[in-house]
């Protein structure tokens, strides 16, 4: 008996899962127990192929090894002594009467479409696209998630992450579970008929992705952002960026309110209008009047509130407020 | 002429003998194949040519199970293979005189 190698076999590889299901897909035309005999090993056995992989320097890749799995298949099938599959577009399940398809693949343009089925490149590439379903299987996880926020009312507010009833945590976890969901489904649809059903409900969903992503665009777009009051041209600004408040203390450190400040040449200061908060919150500046009703947009320190409706982000989905500012802890003056 | 043509022709012979000197799974058969000198045989018709000799009763099948990796199959010949093995050699002996006589260079005929 010949050495029996130790070294570890990699079934779980995935190239090695999308190889095998290349080839199990060329012999469709195979009954069950056939295909299934004739596949009995394969996996074990393209393991080994590709945990060989350096060793010989040869090229790496099981495509590059083995060539394309379409030949693959039918190298296997002839070796094997097994039946030729009828035609291209014969396999169970497809609803082409005989003579249609022999006028389909009788004609010019079918026997171009079979070269070109028949051609290495295109088994290649339908390897290629295998080893990528895996990838497919967590964007759709994420994409049904998505879709259905993208869909709602706040589609913005959900790009790229999607909020389920507001917010982005359940948003999260809501896309992790369809994640598995997804990949569990993807992993247990073998069967023909079934895999039929759930490409179809794939292209549905991309399609539905794209039409919503469009949804998400018009919102991204109407975003518009809330700016200062520009009638003043220059806006106070500090070594840290735009002032947006201004707390002015007496010497005593008490803390004054409704204080008016203006500057060497009598006009008053106007502090900028502050736009984000950490909480997401939407704010406005509540300035207080003067006697004749005008609002005193150079009283400080300035005022702001959350909207009269109730805390909400930009857009609408409710937020929920934290403290605006924390206290600020009085500064230290020199004893006089 | 390839020699991948000619292999289709051999194989079941190749595979047969190499099984003969001793048990081997699919890929041990491969490369011992290739070690011996038949580096174009393709993996995937050693393999069918296995499961083809094992169903038509050639070849007998055990499982070994192993610690480390998963269990591999393991093939070797039976009194049906060896007898099968012998007529191929015959067929195959008499074909390769049979073309080695008409490669020597010949004196033309006076």
């Amino acid at each position: 008996m010949s050495d029996v190698r130790t070294t570890k076999l990699d079934l779980a590889n995935p190239e090695v899962e999308a190889y095998l299901a290349a080839v199990r897909d060329e012999l469709g035309h195979l009954s069950e127990a056939e295909r299934g005999d004739l596949l009995d090993d394969l996996a074990l056995h393209l393991a080994e192929v590709a945990g060989d992989e350096g060793d010989d320097g040869g090229p790496t890749g099981l495509v590059a090894r083995l060539g394309p799995p379409a030949r693959y298949a039918a190298e296997l099938r002839a070796a094997a002594g097994l039946p030729a599959p009828p035609d291209v577009g014969s396999r169970p399940g497809s609803v082409t009467s005989t003579g249609l398809r022999d006028a389909v693949v009788g004609s010019r343009a079918g026997r171009l479409a079979k070269s070109a089925w028949r051609h290495p490149w295109t088994g290649e590439t339908r390897a290629y696209v295998r080893q990528l379903t895996p990838a497919w299987w967590v964007l759709r996880g994420y994409l049904v998630v998505a879709v259905l926020a993208w869909g709602g009312t706040n589609g913005a507010d959900s790009f790229p992450v999607p909020s389920v009833a507001g917010s982005w945590f359940l948003g999260v976890v809501s896309v992790a579970g369809a994640v598995a969901v997804s990949i569990a489904v993807g992993r247990r649809t073998t069967r023909r008929g079934s895999r039929w059903l759930v490409g179809a409900l794939d292209v549905v969903l991309a399609l539905a992705a794209i039409g919503a992503l469009g949804n998400v665009g018009g919102d991204l777009d109407q975003v518009t952002y809330i700016s200062g009051p520009d009638q003043a041209g220059y806006e106070l600004s500090s070594p840290f960026g735009p002032v947006t408040n201004i707390y002015p203390y007496s010497r005593d450190g008490r803390p004054l309110d409704d204080v008016l400040l203006f500057d060497q040449d009598g006009r008053p200061l106007r502090a900028a209008f502050q736009e984000w908060w950490p909480d997401g919150c939407v704010r406005i500046v509540e300035y207080p009047t003067a006697a004749d009703g005008v609002a005193v947009e150079f009283a400080y320190p300035q005022r702001y509130s959350l909207l009269p409706q109730g805390p909400v982000r930009f857009g609408g989905p409710p937020c929920t407020p934290t403290p605006a500012r924390p206290p600020v802890p009085l500064p230290a003056f020199p004893a006089p | 002429m390839e020699a991948s043509q000619l292999l289709k022709g051999v194989l079941d012979v190749a595979v047969l003998a190499v099984v003969r000197d001793a048990d081997g799974y699919g890929y041990d058969v491969v490369r011992r194949l290739r070690a011996a000198g038949l580096e174009e045989v393709g993996d995937a018709s050693v393999y069918g040519t296995l499961r083809r000799l094992y169903q038509a009763g050639a070849l007998t099948s055990y499982v070994v199970p192993s610690d480390e990796g998963p269990h591999r199959k393991y093939y070797a010949i039976n009194e049906s293979g060896r007898s099968l093995l012998e007529d191929e050699t015959k067929i195959w002996r008499a074909f390769s005189d049979a073309v080695d006589g008409l490669l020597e260079p010949r004196e033309v005929a006076a």
